[in-house]
């Protein structure tokens, strides 16, 4: 899904960044905790006032961007879900694309450290946001990644730049319908989001 | 934390690599007060139109009063989310239709501090274009022209911090300080004289308006608690960085309109500002100092104001974005542009406001320094005021019900002193309201203006309650701000 998300961010052909640098971080991070979330390794849980992370399942999820995740998550269980949010946000663009490279999706970047990360086909890299803007259109549902990619999209503001059709309803029906934890993801993406709007770095 | 959690946490040192020290925090809040627009602009017309000559003396003592409110407004930063805007605290402190008032009162005051820049920014241009040029386009073409940067850059979200600011301050601060030392070696021939220390010559009629323009210099230092989730030690960083900022910033401007008297002598200096206006402080620095500096000086004036005029445009931005997010305003300003994550709509509200405001004053040729600047600054250092008693207020109210480990000096003794000051400093500035308008002490207008913000206050109660009543989740969300879609959670 984080791959998905990496797609539907990045221009399709030439591989620019859509969106402002830190809103790709943050998307990515959350997309990277959705997937451990997805894989039932971890789930939302209040501690002492504080939303953090729960381990459900210390197993390693198969994916190294992931499974380092979860095993920093396994180490100190203690940290707000928006500590996870900042710390993975430091590194998320630069592991997914990394894993999307090891996989074949992105082309590597070379010689030069160029911001662009070219997607191998075209058509591979356009059809996450393809699929969710079909579904928008003819109104049929998405599945829960295609949901939670939506859902983040719209946290980091992305929608307005990717998707054809504005259809809030749809949007907030689809995030809905998502299991407690992953709609907890998103409002924690979208807040910090907010923040980072207000703050005065970057 | 738990015994296997005591080694260094990988995630906090990596969090901590990006983090603030004092000396970084203090920085930012001082470029938040800009020092040229304030020493060039706002003293001199505070000696112009008030004929008050105690303005250090305020300076001095305005600053003890913020240093008194900081105490209790960084313990209570500890509780606050959304820690920068004041309406958050009155919000906790005070309950959320208060709260309301509180972000309305906000909207007008930041608005008239910033849109008052814009005559100063003309009044600063015209006389170095005219140099250059032989003759220079009327201030309102310069100050549209500043409005268009302003505009660009909010949208583009250049925040003027970072590298450049840190030079420009830092330039402004020693230009500042060697205008001072030439001031104070050539003493007029009456002498050295501390007149303007004297409390008989500040607590005069007239002291309102001094006061008003005064804490108007201050503003933004209330800054500093917006980087508490960006420094290392947040309970020490904050506080200290807080204290050294309103220290520095109060000595430097005290030291510096006592300066500018020594060599004009303090019974001439109002006359003196009433013929030079802004341009006195350059003056004085082209007779002792060279042409080239004075120059310099005028120039980095200009880029002081341009400094201001985006700090307070993108506060306004992101107030205005915050208000979104909660849905206390609607819902499209909470909006961001995902390009280059700029609060879009909070950005073209404030440009709207600038433009009007520029266009009025132009039609109507009403002065720039004393009727925009001046005015309409004193007007936005009263609601400063009003926000800064509130949340003084707030302070107390909030400690008073929620008893927490802090002690009595930061919870109940200075809020209360600092409420106590800030309200007789409130009914000074409104008795002498007549002369910040510069109109006759029988005029209407006098209490007019001041009660726009017991209007816009009383429409905040109303709009709190209306939404209590008809949309209780977003209610509930008042004074959160951007973490309102996690509804305040930690």
């Amino acid at each position: 899904m984080g791959n998905d998300l990496f797609f539907v961010m990045h221009d399709n052909a030439t591989g620019r960044m859509r969106l402002h640098a830190r809103l790709t971080d943050l998307g990515l991070a959350a997309a990277i905790l959705g997937e451990l979330m997805l894989a039932g390794r971890i789930t939302v849980g209040l501690a002492a006032g504080q939303v953090g992370l729960v381990v459900l399942d210390e197993a390693p999820p198969g994916d190294t961007v992931a499974g380092t995740a979860l095993e920093h998550i396994v180490a100190e269980p203690s940290h707000r879900f928006r500590t996870w949010l900042h710390f993975l946000a430091r590194t998320a663009l630069a592991d997914v694309a990394a894993r999307m490279v090891d996989d074949g999706l992105l082309r590597p970047s070379g010689r030069r450290p160029s911001r662009r990360r070219v997607p191998v086909d075209v058509n591979v890299a356009a059809w996450p946001s393809g699929r969710v803007n079909l579904a928008i259109q003819r109104r049929e549902p998405l599945n829960v990644q295609d949901r939670v990619l939506l859902g983040l999209l719209v946290a980091t503001g992305g929608n307005q730049l990717v998707l054809w059709e504005r259809n809030p309803s749809y949007l907030s029906g689809a995030i809905a319908t998502l299991p407690a934890s992953l709609q907890e993801l998103i409002a924690q993406t979208e807040a910090a989001v907010g923040d980072a709007v207000i703050s005065r770095r970057r | 934390m738990p015994v296997t959690e005591r080694r260094v946490s990988a995630v906090s040192a990596a969090l901590a690599q990006d983090r603030l020290g004092v000396p970084s925090v203090v920085f930012f809040v001082i470029s938040a007060a800009a020092p040229l627009t304030v020493i060039g602009g706002s003293v001199t017309a505070a000696y112009a139109a008030t004929g008050v000559i105690g303005v250090p003396l305020a300076f001095i003592l305005l600053g003890a009063i913020l240093g008194l409110f900081a105490v209790g407004y960084v313990t209570m930063a500890r509780y606050v989310v959304n820690a920068g805007a004041f309406y958050a605290y009155t919000a906790k402190g005070l309950g959320r239709p208060l709260g309301v008032a509180t972000a309305w009162v906000a909207l007008l005051a930041y608005n008239a501090l910033q849109v008052g820049l814009y005559g100063m920014i003309g009044a600063a241009g015209e006389p170095l274009i005219a140099d250059w040029f032989g003759s220079s386009p009327p201030w309102w073409v310069i100050g549209l022209v500043a409005w268009v940067l302003t505009g660009v850059l909010g949208l583009m979200r250049v925040d003027v911090n970072g590298k450049v600011l840190s030079v420009l301050l830092l330039t402004e601060i020693a230009i500042v300080v060697l205008f001072d030392i030439a001031d104070l070696i050539n003493p007029a021939a009456s002498g050295y004289s501390l007149d303007v220390f004297n409390p008989s010559n500040l607590f005069v009629p007239g002291i309102g308006a001094v006061v008003a323009i005064c804490i108007a210099s201050f503003a933004g230092f209330e800054s500093s608690v917006v980087f508490s989730e960006e420094t290392k030690d947040p309970r020490r960083t904050v506080p200290i960085a807080t204290y050294i900022a309103l220290a520095v910033i109060s000595g430097l401007y005290a030291l510096s309109s006592w300066a500018m008297t020594v060599p004009v002598g303090s019974d001439k200096i109002v006359e003196a500002t009433r013929e030079q206006s802004s341009n006195l402080l350059f003056n004085l620095a082209g007779q002792h100092l060279g042409a080239t500096i004075a120059t310099l000086g005028a120039i980095l004036f200009v880029t002081s104001l341009f400094a201001a005029l985006i700090a307070f445009h993108n506060t306004i931005s992101r107030y205005i974005f915050a208000l979104g997010r909660e849905r206390v305003l609607p819902a499209a300003f909470g909006r961001t542009s995902p390009r280059t994550g700029a609060p879009v709509n909070g950005s073209i509200a404030q440009s709207v406001i600038g433009l009007a405001t520029i266009v009025i004053y132009a039609f109507f040729g009403l002065d720039p320094v004393i009727q925009l600047f001046f005015t309409v600054g004193s007007f936005g250092g009263l609601g400063l005021l009003m926000m800064l008693a509130a949340t003084s207020l707030s302070v107390l109210a909030f400690f008073a019900r929620n008893p927490a480990t802090e002690n009595a000096w930061r919870t109940r003794i200075a809020p209360a002193i600092s409420s106590v000051l800030l309200f007789v400093v409130i009914v000074l500035v409104m008795l002498n309201f007549d002369t910040v308008l510069g109109v006759a002490p029988d005029s209407p207008l006098r209490w007019i203006m001041p009660a726009i913000y017991f209007v816009a206050a009383g429409f905040g109660v109303i709009w709190g309650l209306v939404l209590r009543a008809s949309k209780p989740n977003v209610y509930a969300n008042i004074g959160l701000g951007a973490r309102a879609a996690v509804k305040g959670s930690e």
